[in-house]
């Protein structure tokens, strides 16, 4: 796969590793199970978001992406590649 | 002419549904669709048939909800394929919704672009160059709208009337099924829209934060908080408001039917409808205050965004149960009434979590075991205190609500095993931003809700409760009449005894007694046998069958002579019928049994097939057997 938005960062964090208050830029999305509903709802490399709410015991997080605040869950966060501001 | 009504979730879809067809709207019955789809009527172009679909994201489906919208735009033959399309927007997001628009553009369907919320992206300081817009869509009318207050109506109307069919030369959506291709088509898309949206839209200031509330409602220990002290308030005032009108339609029915039986001759007709169809009709009509008060008070919170902040925060406690945050809700409302919980499901997108969720539904205990629960109570659990300050019988009340509970949660567990699903649980949910409910939606949901209750689940009810008006009333031998009464050994003195002959030589009657040897082990008569069977119409039922049984008259769960003529029940043996453990037991087949013709025909409508109300009801009625069996082999 070559296309440009499949992009692993070595030195990158996953979304779900941010706390609430972190700032980051989106630096890819890996395949898996909700990519295409990642892209849909805006998900994509160089939009920068803010973690606004986690959830307790590991449970979904809220990003604010833009005008809008999306939640989603831990293993849908993994999916979200982020370079941390 | 068929208009599709399409947009993703949150952008004021539904708020532009009911402006455009008011209450002149239904569910939609279209071949192939499982998901519900409210059709209705335009105000003003009745020729015009507005069809409602789920919001979604994007055309490539990810839920099942996507997958039906994918199915009908891509088919022309379709049954709900329209022949022209309005994708209304949030203007204050203009770079995610467009994703949606930008497909829908290239399906070759004459389509009307609604830029709708206008109020807040004109507070969020947002301006939009319409012409630019256009530019990069010809062919489509752009319309600015603000659905919430109307804004913008009679422009879209007369849109709709000026649409035109002339044929439409647009390159075809491409409908590829392979994810590799439709994730490289989604992101072109999303680079084409990033540098319009930029082109188009300009942002003046950025001024108040609409999520501010989140510092509270979504907060993790004070979030659940207020969420325990909102169910608190919702659930205080539905059952406090819902019993005045509840009463007035059950003393309404009851002075009805008296009239008709002073009034009419007597006979059959007679009977069927002042025994029959009328109380069939109450039995429909009793479940609208409760109905319509929970789905005001879910109206609420799901206009106000706050319902968004529920299944973000309910949603980890939720899923080891195989269901997800949003199931809470329908479990809640099920403590006052499985049946508007049950349809509160629908908000459920994933087919699995949302049949675990009205599979279980039940099992929450409702309002209507209230009254079963208070007289088995009252009769065999001694009303005194445990270590000074426990009221023993408001601990086994409390104790049947857990135990209905946790075999909710049990039953859950069980059927996620079972159960598969072509779609993966998943949640990505938008949190809306807070405003305050527009009354008009929350009228029209709770209309449209209870409407749909009364006439499509209303009929299903009716006809069972005349079939159990007729085997209840009916025997071999027709219906008893005073002067036969002495021909059975008996001589009758008053009307109650006369019923209550009736009714053990009536088809359910003979039932009970036939069923006398099953029920045995429960530690039941055949007379309890005879309330099982009636009580299918609905659990509170059992209160008034066992009333008429023992001839008392006054007929309620408070009743002293109901509760004296129980206590003083004996098998053939002397024993007494109404023992403690007979009584659990009896509790405990409540818990579990799906005693509620309503639930079930409910059920039939939201699943749409026969299959899943079956399975449920017999299921239940195994576990509410051998839990029965096994407190009265314990306790006797």
């Amino acid at each position: 796969m070559s296309s440009s938005y499949f992009c692993y960062s070595m030195i990158g964090f996953n979304l779900s590793d941010l706390k609430v208050g972190d700032k980051a830029t989106i630096s890819g999305l890996s395949t898996g199970d909700n990519h295409t509903a990642l892209l849909a709802l805006g998900f994509m490399r160089g939009k920068s978001i803010e973690v606004s709410l986690r959830a307790p015991f590991n449970g979904p997080m809220a990003v604010r992406m833009g005008q809008t605040l999306v939640s989603l869950r831990p293993e849908e966060a993994l999916q979200v590649f982020v370079d941390k501001l | 002419m068929k208009i599709a009504l399409l947009g993703n979730p949150n952008t004021g879809k539904s708020s532009v549904f009911n402006l455009l067809t008011g209450l002149n709207q239904k569910v939609g019955n279209f071949t192939g669709v499982t998901v519900e789809l409210k059709s209705g009527k335009i105000n003003g172009a009745a020729d015009v048939q507005l069809v409602d679909f789920p919001g979604v994201y994007s055309l490539f489906p990810n839920s099942g909800e996507e997958q039906i919208v994918m199915d009908v735009l891509s088919n022309s033959e379709h049954d709900a394929h329209p022949d022209a399309i309005v994708t209304v927007v949030d203007s204050s997001n203009l770079e995610r919704n467009l994703l949606l628009f930008d497909q829908i553009y290239e399906l070759n369907i004459p389509n009307i672009l609604v830029l709708n919320m206008a109020d807040v992206s004109s507070r969020a300081g947002l301006k939009t160059n319409i012409d630019k817009l256009s530019a990069a869509y010809p062919d489509v009318q752009i319309i600015e709208m603000n659905a919430r207050v109307g804004l913008g109506k009679e422009r879209l109307l007369e849109a709709i009337k000026s649409l035109s069919f002339a044929s439409i030369t647009q390159t075809v959506f491409p409908f590829k099924a392979d994810v590799e291709e439709q994730n490289a088509d989604t992101l072109a898309r999303r680079k084409k829209i990033e540098s319009l949206v930029e082109a188009c839209q300009t942002r003046e200031k950025n001024n108040r934060d609409r999520f501010i509330l989140d510092k509270w409602f979504a907060h993790p220990v004070l979030g659940y908080g207020i969420f325990i002290l909102v169910l608190f308030v919702i659930f205080q005032s539905v059952f406090a408001l819902a019993s005045y009108p509840m009463d007035w339609i059950d003393m309404g029915f009851s002075w009805m039917t008296e009239a008709l039986h002073n009034n009419l001759p007597p006979g059959v007709l007679t009977n069927l409808f002042s025994d029959g169809i009328l109380p069939g009709i109450g039995g429909v009509l009793i479940f609208i205050p409760q109905i319509a008060l929970l789905f005001f008070f879910l109206g609420v919170l799901e206009e106000t965004g706050y319902l968004s902040r529920v299944i973000f925060l309910m949603d980890r406690l939720m899923r080891p149960l195989g269901l997800n945050g949003r199931s809470v809700v329908p479990l809640i409302s099920s403590l006052a009434c499985a049946i508007p919980g049950i349809m509160a499901a629908r908000t459920i997108a994933n087919w699995k979590e949302r049949l675990i969720t009205i599979f279980v539904a039940p099992l929450m205990s409702c309002s209507a075991r209230i009254p079963v629960y208070t007289v088995l109570i009252a009769i065999v659990i001694p009303d005194k205190d445990i270590w000074g300050f426990i009221n023993l019988q408001g601990l086994v009340l409390l104790g049947l609500y857990l135990l209905g509970l946790v075999s909710a949660l049990l039953m859950a567990v069980v059927l996620k095993m079972f159960i598969k699903s072509k779609y993966k649980s998943f949640l990505l949910l938008e949190l809306p931003p807070y405003k305050g409910p527009r009354w008009g939606n929350v009228i029209v949901t709770m209309w449209a809700k209870t409407r749909s209750f009364v006439f499509d689940a209303g009929k299903i009810i009716l006809a069972i409760s005349i079939l159990i008006w007729y085997t209840a009333s009916y025997g071999p031998k027709g219906q008893v009449s005073a002067l036969e009464a002495g021909a059975f050994g008996t001589t009758v003195e008053n009307e109650g005894e006369l019923a209550a002959l009736r009714l053990e030589n009536s088809y359910i009657g003979i039932m009970g007694q036939t069923i006398e040897p099953v029920l045995r082990p429960l530690g039941y008569d055949w007379k309890i046998g005879i309330g099982l069977i009636a009580s299918f119409a609905a659990r509170e039922v059992f209160v008034g069958t066992m009333a008429t049984i023992y001839s008392v008259h006054d007929a309620d769960e408070n009743s002293k002579t109901l509760m004296e003529k129980m206590r003083s029940q004996t098998f053939k043996n002397g024993q007494p019928v109404y023992t403690l453990a007979t009584g659990v037991s009896l509790m405990v087949f409540y818990v579990y049994a799906l005693q509620c013709m309503a639930t079930v025909a409910v059920v039939k409508k939201e699943t749409n097939s026969w299959k899943w109300p079956i399975i449920q009801l017999v299921s239940m009625g195994v576990i509410a057997y051998l839990a029965a069996w096994i407190t009265y082999q314990i306790l006797a």
